[in-house]
């Protein structure tokens, strides 16, 4: 979820998380319960009891308290109800989570986004929402729903809590020295690659794009088929722009978060980013603000879903889910996300009208941002494909590297991808 | 500040300190030490050569330091990743150190990370001096099968055992304790390998001698090895201390209840969705970072005081 | 002479040894059957045989990754070995201010590896500090692509393990050249042996265990490099990732919720098996050169 957290320290929790693939004996029995042990109808039950509660990154001065008034809330509400929470720092969550859910200590309610809950999922840790609570359907977004549908499992796993996408950021101030104005932004990606190559040629020593090609990765009854023409086509575009000279060497290993550090140096003068950049820039580079504007994504946003799950082992089951539940309703979602601006609540009733939580800011930028966010969300679409690991993305990357340097051709480059990842499904 | 400045305190200074030393030595020679002392001096123009190439060295080594530390104290005006970076801040204000302790309890936190790293500190100076000591100077069956064990431990990939040493301290009822945290480094192999070598530079006969005249073994490590080996010991202070105090993922997995945190571990917090400000993370940083180079200045001061000025010269 | 009890020595060496057993090798046992497995972190998996050790041999990146930490190795061990010690010798007076540069020096080695990648990206990425600089006074007309070719990755990457591991090592030998007898340097200055001399003659041969004990250490941890390339290449390994280490390779094939564990857990296991290799070696050359240096020290 780097899109959404744009973590400086991920090289930290690199170097800490290869401790995620340390497992002991336990990972030989086959993971922990069953996913035919949850239940695969409603849950019943008083609602009482102590139940823990998992955040992600969110405890600081702003959601702290909106967490204490839900949680004072629910309890006032089911009196002999008591629910800790636990923020789990953004650093090594992976990590904590896969010791959690090995040492049978999965929290009772816990935030996970939908590429962490899918191998969850499969070792059985997670309840199943769509047999556990039958409004599922009618309360929440289809399009989060579904990023909480696995391939070749029954069953939805998440409520969606907030949903967000991204946009494009342009540092306009620089662009306009070489005679790109709002006007003539680009807005298709083959524009973008002309302007590029515009900027170059006018010697601007700020490359326009410094990112990795990225594609959609589809797959089909398990099999990866995003080695088209089509992909190929555009990747090289990317290649010709290297070639030119139009990139920076360096882009080979920059990932998307690269890319945003390098726009906030001022050395990038496009990048991608949710609508919480508009604050990022406010508060790490306030003197680019004022030149930067933005435009939606070309295409079809993409769609950023965090959920909540309940564990399947939870010792109070009914209460878990009723807090889920409770956490996840119209009236609390609107008030998360008007704190956390330029992102969606999760269900029907609270996304259909985005005034409840549209909020004033001194930021203008985020003001627009936040439009913009709310006008991409309608169309945007979530395509993360669960059956593609970190390590395939890393390959990906690598084997595009391959081609921009012109080692191989990028049809080779996809269909070596494809392999890989097809090599390597579980 | 000029050269010659130093080169004239130098020498008084030196005269300070010899005195002291002297009882340590062996008094039926004590021109050694008044030799030695003369030779020590240097010349003027070795202490400008001398202390050129330490500020060299010093410019190369702070410079992360001093961006930090700019970073922690510029103003909500500042640039932070402006290139090439500005290192006085326009808008300097203190507001972030500040903003720190009103973001996480920082004492607690603090007096946590102190516990643990001080307990490892202790912990590795005691258990790999004792191993080393019976590893270095003494003679005994199996010692070669300790060794061993001891060197190819050095080769585990340490990445991967991090998950079955978490069941193993939770099997143990260690699980969101800080005596979790602390268990698997009370000793480490790095550090037992250094007092091993320190104490292999302890003479035989020394030992023997000792050993002869009635000692017991505790006695023997307290008055012969121990003056010895304080210099290294102070080394494996250090290294289990900063490595206790630096360590975040251990502490993150070992603890849930957020009160029991370490410094590392809680100052994540600084580093929040949608809240996080890199000048409140350096000032963070800066705050964890005090603690260590207090406990490198006192200790570094330690590590000479091994062989050469022990009592066991001879 | 042995005037002990026989089991003191075990007694001594006893909490060390029950320590590293608990918490070093039964986890890497662990590691060991893995290796046998295809297992997922939360799906458990089967025993498979020799077939992850198979596909090893036929992973071109596992044979890249092992030239590169084998070179890497190479390329720190020297550095690291002498560099250190000299910087030792420079802070070991006691001289006005040397306990406030003593520690200053200590200061990369705490430093935040983010940070540090951060300002070593300023100094070599294509428009960083050097390539304008050299570009500045004409020595280049096209930046040198420090951070995007395999090898000047990897140069870069030593050089930031040398500047992070000197405070280190240098520490290690402070400690040991307390055990250097002061008047072997003066006997030596006595008899007009010049500074490189006695450094070669004297202050070599006297710290010479600490150095043996100092290049072991680098050679295993130059071998195991991971958060240098790691930092540098945002986790590719560099273009293609031709400038990964092993520990990459376990880390990119291993880490995360549906990483290879089993695969990952070969690899691992292959990596102890080539460290044992180089740390003989040093064991070895440690006891060739047992007594002759000091019998010269002592002239």
């Amino acid at each position: 979820m780097n899109t959404i957290r744009t973590t400086r320290r991920t090289a930290l929790a690199g170097g800490a998380g290869i401790a995620a693939l340390g497992l002991a004996g336990c990972g030989m029995s086959g993971g922990g319960r069953s996913g035919s042990s949850a239940p695969a109808e409603a849950v019943e039950g008083e609602i009482t009891g102590e139940i823990t509660f998992q955040s992600w990154s969110l405890k600081n001065e702003k959601f702290t308290p909106y967490f204490e008034g839900v949680i004072a809330a629910f309890q006032d509400q089911n009196p002999g109800v008591t629910v800790t929470w636990m923020d789990q720092p953004g650093e090594g969550y992976q990590d904590k989570v896969l010791a959690q859910a090995n040492s049978d200590s999965l929290p009772d309610v816990v935030n996970l986004p939908p590429d962490m809950a899918f191998p969850l999922v499969q070792g059985g840790f997670l309840l199943d929402l769509a047999a556990a609570d039958p409004e599922l359907e009618d309360v929440y977004v289809p399009g989060g729903i579904d990023a909480y549908r696995f391939p070749e499992i029954d069953g939805a796993y998440g409520y969606p809590w907030y949903l967000g996408t991204d946009m494009n950021w342009w540092n306009l101030a620089a662009l306009s020295e070489h005679g790109v104005d709002e006007a003539s932004l680009p807005t298709t990606m083959d524009e973008m690659f002309e302007t590029a190559r515009m900027l170059h040629e006018a010697g601007s020593p700020d490359p326009l794009i410094s990112n990795m090609p990225e594609v959609t990765i589809t797959s089909e009854n398990g099999e990866f088929t995003f080695n088209t023409p089509e992909n190929a086509a555009y990747i090289q575009k990317y290649v010709d722009l290297f070639q030119l000279g139009a990139m920076p060497p360096e882009v080979l290993n920059n990932d998307y978060a690269g890319n945003t550090a390098l726009f906030k140096q001022g050395k990038a003068l496009w990048t991608t980013a949710t609508s919480s950049f508009a604050s990022e820039l406010q508060a790490e580079a306030p003197s680019l603000l004022e030149g930067t504007t933005l435009s939606p994504r070309f295409g079809e946003p993409p769609l950023f879903v965090q959920g909540i799950s309940v564990a399947a082992g939870s010792k109070n089951l009914p209460t878990a889910l009723a807090f889920a539940r409770f956490l996840t309703n119209d009236e609390n979602q609107i008030a998360f996300v008007t704190l956390a601006q330029g992102f969606l609540p999760g269900t029907i009733a609270a996304a259909a009208d985005p005034s409840q939580f549209a909020e004033e800011t001194d930021n203008a930028l985020q003001t627009q941002a936040v439009e913009i966010a709310a006008e991409s969300m309608k169309t945007a679409v979530d395509t993360t494909n669960v059956l593609w690991t970190a390590d395939m993305k890393t390959n990906f990357t690598q084997q595009t590297a391959k081609a921009m340097q012109g080692e191989i051709t990028a049809q080779e480059a996809l269909d070596n991808a494809v392999q890989y990842g097809n090599d390597n499904l579980l | 500040m000029t050269a010659t400045a130093p080169a004239a305190e130098s020498r008084p200074q030196r005269e300070q300190t010899a005195p002291r030393r002297a009882p340590l030595r062996r008094t039926d020679r004590p021109w050694r030490t008044r030799g030695s002392g003369g030779f020590g001096k240097p010349t003027l123009a070795g202490l400008i050569v001398r202390y050129a190439l330490l500020v060299a060295v010093l410019l190369l080594a702070v410079g992360p330091f001093l961006w930090q530390m700019s970073t922690s104290f510029k103003g909500p005006m500042d640039d932070i990743y402006s290139f090439p970076p500005a290192l006085i801040p326009a808008d300097a204000t203190l507001g972030n150190y500040t903003k720190v302790a009103a973001t996480i309890p920082i004492l607690s936190y603090a007096w946590h990370s102190l516990l643990v790293a001080g307990t490892l500190a202790i912990a590795n100076v005691v258990l790999a001096t004792a191993a080393g000591y019976a590893l270095g100077a003494l003679r005994f069956r199996g010692k070669r099968i300790a060794m061993g064990i001891l060197l190819s431990t050095l080769l585990l990939p340490g990445e991967v055992t991090i998950m079955s040493q978490f069941l193993t301290i939770r099997t143990l009822g260690l699980a969101d304790t800080l005596a979790g945290v602390m268990l698997p480094g009370l000793v480490g192999a790095i550090n037992v390998l250094l007092m091993t070598a320190a104490c292999r530079s302890i003479p035989q006969e020394l030992l023997e001698a000792a050993t002869i005249d009635g000692a017991s073994t505790w006695q023997v490590l307290r008055h012969i090895v121990w003056p010895s080996v304080r210099g290294m010991a102070s080394v494996v202070a250090i290294f289990a201390f900063i490595g206790g105090w630096d360590d975040f993922l251990w502490p993150l997995i070992v603890l849930s209840d957020p009160a029991k945190y370490t410094l590392t571990v809680g100052m994540e917090y600084l580093n929040s969705n949608f809240g996080a400000d890199p000048r409140v993370v350096a000032a963070g940083t800066m705050i964890a970072l005090v603690p260590i180079i207090i406990f490198f200045a006192v200790f570094q001061k330690f590590f000479f005081r091994g062989v050469g000025e022990g009592a066991v010269k001879g | 002479m042995r005037t002990y009890t026989p089991y003191v020595p075990w007694l001594l060496v006893g909490p060390a040894l029950l320590w590293v057993i608990v918490f070093a090798l039964w986890p890497f046992l662990n590691t060991i059957i893995l290796s046998f497995t295809d297992t997922r972190p939360l799906t458990g998996g089967v025993f498979i045989g020799l077939d992850n050790y198979a596909a090893l041999l036929h992973d071109g990146r596992f044979w890249n990754a092992i030239v590169t930490s084998l070179v890497y190795a190479v390329a720190c061990v020297p550095l690291l070995t002498f560099l250190p010690l000299l910087l030792a010798l420079l802070v070991e007076k006691q001289i006005p201010g040397i306990s406030a540069f003593r520690t200053t020096f200590y200061f990369p080695v705490i430093a935040s590896v983010v940070v540090v990648g951060l300002i070593w990206t300023w100094l070599f990425d294509s428009r960083g500090v050097i390539n304008e600089s050299l570009e500045f006074i004409g020595l280049i007309d096209q930046p040198i692509p420090f951070l995007a070719s395999r090898w000047g990755i990897m140069a870069t990457a030593v050089l930031l393990t040398v500047w992070k591991g000197l405070g280190y090592y240098m520490v290690v030998y402070l400690a040991a050249l307390g055990n250097v007898g002061r008047e072997l340097h003066e006997a030596a200055a006595m008899d007009g042996a010049s500074a490189a001399r006695r450094f070669a003659s004297v202050t070599v041969p006297g710290v010479r265990g600490a150095m043996f004990l100092v290049s072991a250490l680098i050679t295993v941890s130059a071998i195991r490099v991971f958060t240098e390339l790691y930092v540098l290449t945002n986790g590719t390994g560099g273009p293609g990732g031709d400038a990964m280490s092993i520990v990459m390779l376990v880390q990119q094939v291993g880490g995360g919720l549906q990483g290879r564990l089993g695969y990952s857990s070969a690899i691992s296991v292959v990596l102890f098996l080539l460290t044992i290799g180089p740390l003989l070696l040093v064991a070895y050359l440690n006891r060739q050169g047992g007594d002759a240096p000091s019998g010269k020290a002592a002239r």
